[in-house]
């Protein structure tokens, strides 16, 4: 025994057919639905097969390798995939999603989050916002200003004014102190406006 | 008296040229170039071109796209890709292998069984040779196991410098010196070779951690090194090289990531698992 050559690698493996793979997502075997949605990543014919799946996903190793597959896929069917699930009870998928979105081509999402800061929902609201928080894009400052001059929820205002602490410019102090002055009576409005002023003053 | 030939111009690049070249770039190895790495991608796209003899961009660029068997694609990343490693490098993850890592992979197994180690990237193999010597050196029990190290990178170039095993001084400056004795032979001025029955012992082998399919055929990993990869990863690659991991590894196997990269920041697959000599992540069984 001690060192020996390994045989395990000598041999490739045959790209599977798409169809093979779209069965293999309804496995009940986790490493097999894992393993098709790595492979399918990135095909934009599968991506309804994939959030098809993710909505019923319970096993977390598959959710993550899932949202990852449709992460890679990107474009505008991808983004709406992710988006819908920003209304998702279970709160590892909805974290995910907001997280993937982050990462994926910040035009086409910004184009979808800006619609949800209307929602009637204020936590689909919160969650449009968290995605802004680290989306690589010029406007998502502006959209976050938007929320805090109009908004009437307490918590998205607060979620905004997160966002501009993080990617605000000193152009937005006015509008920061607007929204602490519009909720004076809820005292961490006053804290979170004080700590996002001395961020980007 | 002839005139000095006139210096050939450099073929042009242009900003878009660089975008282009750069997303599929990406698209095929995970490796985003920056703004700031403008110069050293066009320094070797345009030694690509010129030992090609394609004096324009976008032919060239065609070439790299649509070569059949894909060549020319395989040279460029050989020529992009970063290989600066020496013996040793991050040695208490290697004490961490043997101290503790080895020991609980193997408390339920029989003598006889096989042990699986990944090294990835393994350039020029300095990490796969350090481990076969940290083993034989270290672990009293390598010898009841079936131990297999397979060692792989994306650079096809490197993995046959690391099949020969030659190594200079700089590369060695870590090693013990009764280790290069015992596992090593002179073949020139501070210059040492690997001996056969250690460079045997070892698969060197191609692969591609953006490449679901490339690496679909390596599984049932006990221990897999990935040290300072993921650094020239974007999230998305990230995500995508931690999931691959989390494939090739047994229930139970180990992951050891370079001392600046954090698994807990790419994602929530592994568990986190504090060692005397190391912290590693953990695939959960």
């Amino acid at each position: 025994m001690g060192l020996i050559r390994s045989k395990l690698v000598d041999e490739g493996v045959a790209a599977a057919d798409s169809g093979q793979l779209l069965d293999d997502l309804e496995s009940t075997d986790p490493a097999a639905r894992r393993n098709a949605a790595r492979l399918l990543a990135g095909q934009r014919d599968s991506v309804d097969a994939l959030a098809d799946r993710l909505r019923v996903e319970s096993e977390p190793s598959v959710v993550e390798t899932l949202l990852t597959a449709i992460g890679r896929t990107d474009g505008p069917r991808a983004v709406s995939a992710l988006v819908d699930l920003l209304r998702d009870e279970d709160a590892a998928r909805r974290n995910g999603a907001i997280e993937t979105l982050q990462e994926m081509d910040p035009e086409v999402v910004l184009q979808e989050i800006a619609g949800l800061l209307d929602d009637p929902d204020s936590d689909v609201r919160i969650f449009a916002l968290g995605v802004l928080h680290r989306l690589r894009h010029p406007s998502a400052a502006c959209l976050a200003r938007r929320v805090i001059a109009s908004d009437p929820h307490v918590n998205v205002c607060a979620a905004a004014v997160e966002v501009l602490a993080e990617i605000g410019t000193p152009d937005m102090v006015a509008d920061l102190e607007a929204v602490a002055g519009r909720f004076r009576t809820e005292p961490f409005m006053a804290f979170a406006v004080t700590a996002a002023i001395k961020r980007i003053a | 008296m002839t005139q000095p030939a006139a210096r050939r111009a450099e073929p042009a690049i242009s900003d878009e040229d660089f975008s282009r070249f750069r997303e599929f770039f990406y698209r095929k190895t995970g490796i985003m170039f920056a703004d700031n790495k403008r110069y050293f991608v066009d320094k070797r796209l345009r030694e690509r071109m010129a030992a090609c003899n394609v004096p324009a961009f976008h032919d060239y660029f065609n070439l790299t796209r649509y070569q059949a068997n894909g060549a020319e694609l395989q040279l460029l990343v050989n020529a992009m890709t970063v290989n600066e490693t020496y013996f040793y490098r991050e040695e208490y993850q290697f004490r961490c292998l043997v101290e503790s890592i080895l020991p609980e992979v193997t408390r339920s197994r029989r003598n006889g069984d096989a042990v699986r180690i990944w090294t990835i990237p393994c350039s020029t193999g300095e990490e796969p040779y350090s481990i076969a010597f940290q083993l034989l050196d270290h672990w009293r029990r390598v010898d009841d196991f079936a131990v297999e190290i397979v060692a792989s990178d994306i650079d096809t170039k490197v993995l046959e410098r690391a099949r020969r095993g030659v190594y200079g001084e700089r590369a060695l400056q870590y090693v013990p010196k009764a280790t290069i004795a015992r596992y090593m032979t002179p073949v020139g001025e501070d210059v040492h070779q690997v001996i056969p029955e250690i460079r045997d012992s070892i698969t060197f082998v191609q692969a591609n951690l953006a490449d679901a399919l490339s690496t679909a055929r390596f599984r049932g990993f006990d221990v897999v090194f990935c040290r300072n990869l993921l650094i020239y990863f974007d999230d998305m690659s990230r995500r995508e090289a931690a999931e691959t991991i989390f494939e090739v590894l047994r229930p139970g196997g180990f992951v050891c990531l370079g001392h600046s990269e954090s698994m807990s920041r790419v994602s929530s697959l592994f568990d986190v698992r504090k060692f005397p000599n190391a912290i590693v992540y953990q695939k959960p069984s």
